[in-house]
């Protein structure tokens, strides 16, 4: 039960991250997937709970209710610039939690416990691992990759070559706000609980953290971080508990000092790539 | 007769030697070389600070059970689950408490027992989240209990027993962290119970911790002209509000009340260094002096702690020094022994065994009992501060007539 909850627990920090992630290729500071989770997370413990609506349904209801949210939301911020954006989306976690707290149907400042429980909960969250890994490792490769990564390098020249930004940004905020949603989901029915608290400031400086420490120009990043991040105080010896996050805030400034494009770089991928395919032709 | 005489001697031997014959029985029975007990709480994050007390507590009783024997004759041993005060971190103290945990000591804070009290109850185990508000086990009766009568009581007591004293108090304005969800259900209590006395709630203030200048907000409570003040906010900040309200011309100090939750050496300390500015104003006091040999020795310790050198009483931390004496108790009393192939039944004795407590011997706090909803009979008190000491003027136990 304990390693299952740790690896359900870094599947969900990795498909934030992700989410995370997503926006940045575009040069965007999205902070949205934090509160899509939440909003994700509570739809699905109030139709499940409350309901009674299948287990599947509150799942996928959640998901892309989320997703509908962020799609929302997105016609009103895409116009905005990285800067502003990162302000008003902070503003809005701030706005849906307060809303959570306030609103005595989803539990108020109290919460929500008693979600039913998923099956297989492991395997629905590598599947979802796998599914987010399949569409961003497509969509990097993709015209839409390169448009990313034309934005992200000069947002006037990419207007030159007719990238649709406002179009770009709708689509990145949905889709961030989706594989939020997935995380938050994946969450509510591990934990069996939701709280207002949860999906907060703390959780967005976490996935940040991961993002770019990990490295925020390839996915391999966050997903190699994520575990790691999440394991090191789980593992380390309670003697020295209290020094747990001196280690782990050095650790942050070792790693953005020396390698400040992140532990795994767009370079360092190339070069795993090369190195597997060299192995792969030794080995035929 | 004869025969008579030898049956009647013979039950009596059998009547004296049976206990003894059971007590070996059950001592011989424990199966594992030491009790390791899960013990879930906050070594690191914002908590910290409350978390390395609550810590300092649990580790007395402890030391103290294993001078004297341990548990059926076996040390007692803990396995520290640090959740940082995070829910995800807490759930997952949680799920390794959980797997082979008899019994766990924790969580401290209400928003890990929120979280967390549901997997122990799926899983089946007896949680003692001693410190937690009573709202956050609701859900996971009768595997968890708080050892604090509810909110709700209390916050009534204090409330009444406050205004009793201030009977020209009809107006009150709350100040309030904002960020503690607990504290803000506390703030709809106490209002609650307020304007049932008929005492109106002008305004319920957020004051951010640590705030710097809280002119703002002072300006802002005292400009309905309240009659009374009520806050729930850290130490420190308690006392830059109450000064402030002082220094802005709000006078009755016996209209200020001032939630339990500040009530620490850190309070008294500031308080001192402003002037004793304290003085005259009523608190919500958890711990109280007590006069026995338990209290006393354990008071000793807690004051060779750095920074509460002044301590003159013990603070709510101590609920795990009784929560550990229960363990102890439940682990024997119901003959557990610790064996794998039975940790399901042995688990369910000991639920059973605490949800019926009564009169158990906490040894700093008197004798308390379990009630119905999963809360204890501890007692806390309305004080009213004198000489930067808060000298207890009623006790839930006399309010409530338990």
């Amino acid at each position: 039960m304990y390693v299952e909850n740790l690896l359900i627990t870094v599947c969900v920090f990795i498909i934030l991250a992700w989410a995370c992630y997503l926006p940045l290729l575009g040069g965007q500071l999205f902070n949205g997937p934090v509160y899509c989770a939440g909003i994700s997370g509570y739809f699905a413990a109030y139709v499940t709970k409350v309901l009674g609506w299948p287990v599947a349904l509150g799942f996928f209801g959640g998901v892309i209710f989320s997703g509908f949210v962020a799609f929302g939301l997105a016609f009103f911020l895409a116009p905005l610039t990285m800067f502003q954006m990162a302000v008003v989306t902070i503003a809005l976690i701030f706005i849906f939690q307060t809303t959570f707290r306030n609103l005595d149907f989803l539990g108020g400042v109290t919460g929500m416990s008693g979600i039913p429980s998923v099956d297989h909960l492991v395997v629905v969250s590598f599947t979802a691992i796998f599914i987010c890994l399949v569409l961003l490792h497509r969509l990097y490769k993709s015209r839409w990759g390169r448009a990313l990564e034309a934005v992200e390098a000069d947002r006037i020249m990419a207007s030159a070559m007719g990238v649709d930004q406002y179009r770009m940004s709708i689509a990145l905020q949905s889709a961030a706000g989706t594989m939020g949603g997935l995380a938050g989901a994946i969450y509510a029915f591990n934990l069996g609980t939701m709280h207002p608290d949860i999906f907060g400031f703390g959780q967005l400086l976490y996935c940040f953290t991961i993002v770019f420490v990990g490295g925020r120009f390839t996915p391999w990043g966050p997903m190699l971080l994520a575990p790691v991040l999440w394991l090191i105080p789980e593992f380390f010896p309670s003697s020295i508990a209290q020094f747990r996050n001196i280690f782990f805030g050095a650790v942050v400034i070792l790693c953005l000092l020396t390698m400040p494009k992140g532990l795994v770089t767009k370079r360092t991928v190339a070069r795993v790539e090369i190195f597997l395919r060299s192995v792969f032709q030794r080995a035929h | 007769m004869k025969k008579g005489r030898i049956l009647v001697l013979l039950s009596a031997a059998l009547m004296v030697l049976t206990p003894i014959a059971d007590r070996k029985a059950a001592s011989s029975q424990v199966v594992v070389d030491q009790w390791e007990v899960p013990f879930i709480n906050t070594w690191t994050g914002v908590g910290a600070g409350y978390g390395v007390l609550c810590d300092f507590f649990q580790k007395a009783a402890m030391e103290e059970i294993n001078a004297s024997g341990g548990i059926a004759g076996k040390p007692l041993v803990m396995q520290d689950l640090d959740t940082a005060m995070d829910a995800t971190r807490a759930a997952s103290c949680m799920k390794k408490a959980v797997e082979k945990g008899l019994v766990i000591i924790g969580p401290m804070t209400s928003l890990d027992t929120q979280v967390s009290a549901p997997i122990a109850a799926k899983e089946g185990v007896m949680c003692l989240a001693a410190a937690a508000g009573f709202e956050t086990i609701k859900d996971s009766r009768p595997w968890a209990v708080v050892l604090m009568i509810p909110n709700q009581k209390r916050t009534e007591f204090t409330m009444n027993a406050w205004v009793e004293r201030n009977p020209g108090i009809k107006t009150v304005v709350m100040l309030g962290l904002p960020k503690i969800a607990q504290w803000a259900k506390l703030g709809e209590l106490q209002k609650e119970a307020l304007e049932k006395r008929g005492v109106k709630v002008l305004d319920n203030i957020d004051v951010e911790a640590g705030a710097v200048d809280v002119s703002s907000v002072v300006i802002r409570a005292l400009k309905g002209k309240p009659d009374g003040i009520v806050t729930r906010l850290m130490p420190a900040d308690t006392v830059r509000v109450i000064s402030a309200l002082l220094k802005r011309g709000f006078k009755n100090k016996g209209a200020i009340f001032t939630h339990s939750s500040a009530d620490s050496p850190e309070l008294y300390t500031m308080a001192g260094e402003s002037g004793n500015i304290l003085d005259g104003t009523y608190i919500g006091v958890w711990g109280t002096t007590n006069e026995t040999p338990a209290y006393k020795n354990l008071l000793t310790k807690f004051q060779g702690l750095k920074g509460q050198e002044k301590a003159d009483k013990t603070m709510w931390g101590d609920l795990f020094y009784v929560a550990t004496y229960m363990v102890k108790e439940a682990i024997e009393k119901t003959g557990a022994t610790g064996d794998p192939a039975k940790l399901k039944e042995e688990r369910i004795r000991i639920r059973d065994y605490i949800n019926s407590m009564k009169n158990f011997d906490s040894r700093i706090k008197g004798p308390i009992s379990a009630l119905p909803d999963g809360s204890f009979t501890v007692p806390d008190y309305l004080g009213r501060i004198e000489n930067n000491r808060a000298v207890v003027v009623m006790s839930s136990s006399e309010y409530f007539k338990e």
